[in-house]
C-alpha cells in the first residue's frame, strides 16, 4: 500500500508541473474571443517558458495559441467560436512594446478566424442535409489547412523579421477575412422548413 | 500461469507505476521539448522505466516474471500510459492540438524489443 501511496503521489506532483507548462493554472486567464480581438496585449500572454526553449537561437520570441470552439445549441442552432488562450501563449517579456511582433501574433488569431468562417460558409450553405459529425469532420479538415497556413506565415515572414513579407501576409490575411465577413457572426441560427 | 500478475494487487501495482511513468515522461517533456528527437529519448525512456517494474514485482511480490508475464505486463503497461495520455489530451490539451496514437505503438514495440534484451541480460547474468 505504501507503494502505490507513494508512487501515486509522486506522479501526481510530477503531472502538476507539467500541467503548469501546457496551461498555466498559476496565472489562469479565461480563452478571449475574436470579438474582442482589439483588447489583447502582451500582458495577456501569460504561459510559462519551457526551459532552453528558443526560435532559431532566438530566446526573445512570443508564441499564440487559439482555436474554435464549436456548441450545438437545444434551439437546433450552432454556435463556432474561436478563441485566443492567454493562459497558454506566450511572450519573452510581457512589458515589452513592440507593435510588430504582437500584430504577428494577432495575424495568427486571423488566420483560425478566416477558417472558422470558412466552416460557417460550408454548414450555412448545406444547412439541412450537414449533421454534427460532419461539422466535427470538417472542422478537422479545417484545422489541417489552417495547420498549413500558419506554418506557412511563419516560414514567409520569418516568425515576424521580415517585414515586406509580414505586410504582404496582413493584406493578404485582412483581404480573406473581408471576403467572408457575412460570415463573421459566431451564431448561426438555421431554420427547418417546417 | 497469468492469474499470478492479473491478481488485483499486482495489477494495481502495475497501474500505479504506469501512472508514475507517464508523469515522469511528461515532466521530462518539458525539458525535451527543443531536442531533436524528443520523440525516440521518451520512447526509450518508457522502455527502461518499464524494466525497472520488473525488479519492483521482484522486491514487493517476491518472484520473478516469467518471459510470457513480463510480455503480457508490457501490454498492460503500454495500455495504461496510452489511456493516461488519452485522458490528459481530453482534459487539458485543446482540440487543435495533435494526438498522435502511433507514438504508442511505438512505444510498445520499443518495449517489446528493448525489454526483451534486457530481461533476456537478465537470465545470463543470473546463469
Amino acid at each position: 500500500m505504501k507503494f502505490t501511496i507513494f508512487f501515486l503521489a509522486a506522479g501526481i506532483v510530477l503531472l502538476s508541473v507539467a500541467i503548469a507548462f501546457d496551461i498555466n493554472y498559476f496565472n489562469y486567464s479565461r480563452p478571449i474571443p475574436y470579438s474582442q480581438l482589439r483588447k489583447i496585449s502582451f500582458h495577456d500572454f501569460r504561459a510559462f517558458k519551457r526551459p532552453n526553449m528558443a526560435l532559431n537561437g532566438v530566446k526573445e520570441f512570443a508564441y499564440i495559441k487559439t482555436n474554435r470552439e464549436i456548441h450545438f445549441l437545444n434551439n437546433g442552432s450552432i454556435d463556432i467560436t474561436t478563441y485566443f488562450h492567454p493562459s497558454r501563449s506566450y511572450v519573452f517579456a510581457q512589458n515589452i512594446r513592440e507593435a510588430d511582433l504582437l500584430t504577428h501574433e494577432l495575424y495568427h488569431f486571423h488566420i483560425t478566424e478566416y477558417y472558422s468562417r470558412l466552416l460557417r460558409r460550408e454548414i450555412l450553405e448545406n444547412p439541412i442535409t450537414i449533421s454534427h459529425n460532419m461539422i466535427n469532420l470538417l472542422n478537422e479538415k479545417y484545422y489541417q489547412l489552417e495547420n498549413e497556413m500558419q506554418l506557412k506565415y511563419d516560414e514567409d515572414t520569418y516568425h515576424s523579421y521580415i517585414m515586406q513579407e509580414q505586410k504582404k501576409w496582413e493584406i493578404k490575411i485582412d483581404s480573406l477575412l473581408q471576403s467572408l465577413e457575412s460570415f463573421s457572426n459566431p451564431l448561426i441560427t438555421i431554420r427547418s422548413n417546417e | 500461469m497469468f492469474q499470478i500478475i492479473f491478481k488485483k494487487a499486482k495489477l494495481l501495482s502495475l497501474l500505479t507505476w504506469s501512472f508514475f511513468s507517464f508523469s515522469v515522461i511528461k515532466c521530462f517533456s518539458i525539458f525535451s521539448y527543443s531536442l531533436p528527437g524528443a520523440f525516440l529519448y521518451e520512447t526509450v525512456l518508457y522502455s527502461l522505466l518499464f524494466f525497472v517494474y520488473f525488479f519492483i514485482f521482484k522486491v514487493r511480490f517476491g518472484g520473478r516474471l516469467t518471459y510470457l508475464q513480463y510480455i503480457t505486463s508490457i501490454f498492460l503497461f503500454v495500455t495504461g500510459i496510452t489511456i493516461f495520455s488519452y485522458s490528459y489530451y481530453k482534459l487539458v490539451m485543446l482540440d487543435i492540438d495533435h494526438f498522435n496514437f502511433n507514438f504508442f505503438i511505438a512505444i510498445l514495440i520499443s518495449s517489446l524489443v528493448f525489454s526483451s534484451l534486457l530481461f533476456l541480460l537478465t537470465l545470463i547474468k543470473r546463469k
